[in-house]
């Protein structure tokens, strides 16, 4: 898993905050979590229809302001509602229904290809160097 | 304020990240620098995470990560 550290404006507060990402080359959008969305002033816009691993999966777009080492750029992301109890620990009633960790878009977001396409080669480089 | 992104804290994560599994299971951790100056006992979003470290780290490098024990073994 390659995790980095970028930027997203924050709407509401006017500032951009620190995200832990997980850099996903097989995702075409970027993906950020509903209650984190909404926390920032993202709101849906129009819906799209995706493949995931077994059936269609059906999500609201959404603009993205993200800052990479001081360059900004507009990504399209894609906004996913995640299950409230899917944000924490599983209790020991549940482990055989979900994973016990919480969902890993929690306290994270993911960068698709549609993010690493705004970067530079080095620097497409030098994140996918951390899977060394 | 002026954030700086953690890039030298955030390869530092990444580089100790099998330790911290085993130090820190399950537990939200802010790193500045090469230390880890908070630990939270449960997942935060990232928005509260930046409230904490903005107060803590002062402007300083820093960097986050919710060690999350067996992660890795779940994700798809």
């Amino acid at each position: 898993m390659i995790l980095i550290d970028i930027e997203v404006y924050n709407n509401v507060k006017g500032l951009y905050e620190i995200f832990e990402a997980i850099v996903d080359t097989g995702a075409t959008f970027s993906v950020i979590a509903e209650h984190i969305a909404k926390k920032m002033g993202y709101t849906p816009e129009e819906k799209i229809h995706l493949w995931q691993v077994n059936s269609p999966l059906v999500l609201s777009k959404s603009t993205l302001k993200i800052k990479y080492k001081e360059k900004e750029c507009n990504v399209g992301g894609v906004i996913v509602n995640i299950h409230k109890d899917y944000l924490r620990l599983a209790t020991p009633e549940e482990k055989c229904k979900r994973p016990i960790t919480p969902h890993p878009l929690t306290g994270r977001m993911i960068l698709g290809k549609n993010f690493l396409d705004k970067l530079t080669k080095k620097e497409r480089k030098e994140i996918l160097a951390y899977l060394a | 304020m002026v954030l700086n992104l953690g890039l030298e804290s955030r390869k530092w994560i990444n580089k100790h990240l099998p330790e911290l599994r085993k130090k820190y299971p399950n537990k939200t951790i802010i790193v500045c620098g090469e230390a880890i100056i908070e630990t939270v006992d449960s997942p935060l979003d990232p928005i509260q995470v930046n409230e904490i470290a903005r107060k803590l780290c002062k402007g300083k490098d820093w960097s986050y990560t919710y060690v999350s024990e067996h992660e890795e073994e779940y994700i798809l």
